[in-house]
């Protein structure tokens, strides 16, 4: 493992490669995702660029960019998935039962009145990703407290 | 309305990733880059602050899951009941290890939790990775809305009976890999010395 993970980026390069060619050989009809709606093509670009920054990055020794662009990447890649499979949200091998948006939601109700809840619990959720983010940033130095 | 709640729970489940990512990362790539006890606990007090604030994007995400799309969590949780007990299970580790490994001065109690930490982080990746990979590909979901996948097969790719561990594992490794790069990036960027020189090695490209 340590040899591999010595060639991290390179392999994980290979493997972004073999997974879209299984993919897409597995089920071609995730193609027609982007077809139908091609302003999705952005967030396959948006992870190939993470991947590319994360190499510029890594020959400058840059690591809060570096730790960016491999945050795009991840990012990017998440959402590929998210946009391939929509309006699916569990397909199915048959694709007659598969489970989405329309088939699969709760009451319209429950979703607008979760969807305030939503926007105070984000708020929240935010402040304390801000906060924790600011009081524990920078180099980390070595305490006999704590972890 | 439905579509919209689709993209927030992509979104969480895309913080998550980013976020914890680094987590799991940190924890697959202790063993190789901290030589010593101090280089060990640099890499949990870089971690140790924000990890549980990380994961609650992953409960935001499974929470939100539960009342707007309440036919996919019930197929989902029940169709993956095994490997989502382990992920459970393996959540649990990393937390304990996290938590506990320093309260004690021992050599023996610490090797005991990095070593479930470490298999903890990368365990987690792998199945992350395969769960994702699970759905891209689609379920055998039946005409009920249900489905039961066994947790591995034969990794034969002509096999008609998918698995969540089988040939079409490679997102798996991907997420392993892609983790494992992200932890190192993290680390680097929090630490110096010796520590930050041996992540940049770890997440050397052709040409560096």
């Amino acid at each position: 493992l340590p040899g591999l993970a010595k060639r991290a980026w390179l392999v994980t390069l290979a493997l972004t490669i073999l997974t879209t060619i299984a993919t897409f050989s597995l089920r071609p009809a995730l193609l027609a995702s982007f077809a139908d709606r091609p302003w999705g093509v952005v967030l396959p670009v948006f992870a190939v660029t993470g991947l590319g920054a994360m190499w510029c990055y890594n020959l400058h020794q840059s690591d809060g960019r570096s730790l960016l662009a491999s945050g795009a990447y991840l990012a990017g890649m998440m959402l590929s998935a998210a946009f391939t499979v929509y309006p699916n949200v569990l397909p199915a091998i048959a694709p007659e039962h598969s489970l989405t948006v329309s088939n699969a939601a709760g009451p319209s109700y429950g979703l607008a009145v979760g969807l305030a809840w939503r926007v105070v619990g984000m708020v929240l959720a935010a402040v304390y990703f801000v906060l924790i983010y600011r009081l524990f940033g920078g180099k980390v130095q070595q305490t006999d407290s704590g972890y | 309305m439905e579509t919209l709640w689709f993209a927030l729970v992509a979104a969480m489940l895309a913080m998550y990733v980013l976020l914890d990512g680094f987590d799991l990362g940190a924890g697959a790539i202790h063993p190789f880059v901290a030589g010593t006890e101090t280089e060990r606990r640099l890499i949990y007090q870089a971690i140790g602050p924000v990890w549980d604030g990380n994961e609650v994007w992953l409960i935001a995400a499974g929470g939100t899951l539960f009342f707007t799309f309440p036919r996919l969590y019930a197929a989902g949780f029940s169709g993956f009941y095994l490997p989502l007990m382990i992920v459970l299970w393996l959540l649990m580790l990393r937390g304990l290890s996290l938590e506990l490994r320093s309260h004690i001065q021992n050599p023996v109690w610490s090797r005991f939790w990095d070593g479930l930490f470490f298999i903890g982080s990368t365990l987690l990746a792998v199945f992350y990775g395969a769960a994702l990979g699970n759905v891209v590909r689609g379920v055998p979901l039946d005409a009920d809305g249900y489905f039961f996948e066994p947790l591995w097969t034969d990794f034969n790719p002509a096999s008609a009976t998918p698995a969540v561990l089988d040939w079409y594992t490679i997102p798996g490794a991907l997420a392993l890999v892609a983790l494992v790069l992200h932890g190192a990036n993290y680390v680097a960027y929090r630490t110096e010395g010796p520590l930050n020189t041996r992540c940049r090695a770890l997440r050397s490209a052709p040409g560096w």
